[in-house]
């Protein structure tokens, strides 16, 4: 029966991943999983090399630039997957059934801009509630389903996790937008049922995709994530 | 399977003559599971985390197809490349 890695040794397997630049533990496993396995092969033919002698044979045919290479090859597949994820989500709210909710808040918005002949003040409500909205989730809600290391690990789908909260954040700059817009054309009010029709329609597809990237994405990564690593998920 | 052993399985099947680096390997086998084509199950073996890939329905699928594929092409190419004279 030959040697096989240590505790101790996986540890220091996992500090050289972290050297080598793959930072996360999702990537970092697979990583450590290879170079254990190398220098256990070794082992099998010289059971007298040393755990540094076979570490250092085994990072030379592994090749250093692999590390970061890897890595980042992951992160793109990570994000590519949930891009993917969230726009076959946000497009279901424009097919069948769920079109009819789309079609619904669109004509409702716009009937509202009409009745009351506001089209500024109405948007920037709208969008200071949609702002308190997101304010409450970030508080309540999105700790729930925020991904944590129980050791403190570094995780690749956490941090994709946190990038739905920046695509968030850069949605919500579409008050002062909203509210520039008005202000350059000194305007208060839009009067062309076309373009009312238009905004009606921009606000809805910005909402659909802050709830899409808020609540759906946070979610679903957080499932993935326990069915991957059950013995991190708190 | 797992990656290290795709490798030296690779290796063993093709007598060396298929060689598979680590730095292709891992990242066709991600994006393959992001493409749904592999799921993955990670054990601890030997003290430390193995992560292990299988191919799913939609990647049984795939294989099939992608098989057919190719032996069309080869038979396609060997008509080509050897064409019966008549």
């Amino acid at each position: 029966m030959y040697r096989t890695i240590t505790s101790e040794e996986t540890e220091e397997l996992f500090n050289l991943c972290e050297k080598y630049g793959a930072f996360f533990y999702d990537v970092q496993i697979e990583l450590v999983d290879h170079l254990a396995s190398l220098i256990e092969e070794q082992w099998e033919k010289d059971p007298e090399i040393s755990f540094q002698q076979g570490l250092k044979n085994a990072v030379s045919f592994f090749g250093k630039s692999n590390f970061t290479k890897v890595t980042r090859e992951k992160e793109k597949e990570v994000n590519r997957k949930y891009n993917l994820l969230l726009w076959k989500y946000f497009i279901e709210f424009y097919k069948w059934p769920k079109l009819l909710i789309t079609i619904v808040f669109t004509l409702g918005l716009l009937l509202f801009f009409e009745f009351f002949n506001q089209t500024k003040t109405i948007m920037l409500i709208y969008w200071g509630l949609v702002m308190v909205g997101f304010a409450f989730y970030l508080i309540r809600i999105f700790p729930k389903y925020k991904i944590k290391g129980k050791s403190g690990e570094l995780f690749l789908l956490a941090a994709r996790q946190s990038q739905v909260m920046y695509i968030s954040i850069i949605l919500l700059q579409v008050p002062l937008i909203t509210n520039n817009v008005f202000k350059l054309n000194e305007i208060d009010s839009i009067n062309n049922v076309f373009i009312l029709a238009a905004i009606s329609f921009f606000i809805v597809f910005f909402s659909i995709l802050l709830y899409a990237n808020t609540f759906f994405l946070s979610k679903k990564i957080k499932e993935h994530f326990e069915e991957q690593f059950p013995e991190f998920a708190k | 399977m797992y990656g290290y052993q795709i490798t030296r399985e690779v290796e063993k099947i093709t007598t060396g003559e298929l060689v598979i680096t680590e730095g292709a390997l891992y990242p066709t086998l991600h994006k393959l599971e992001a493409k749904g084509l592999l799921s993955v199950e990670i054990k601890t073996v030997n003290n430390r985390p193995r992560k292990y890939y299988f191919l799913t329905e939609n990647g049984k699928k795939e294989t099939s197809n992608l098989l057919i594929e190719m032996k069309a092409f080869i038979q396609n190419m060997d008509v080509l490349l050897n064409p019966k004279t008549a």
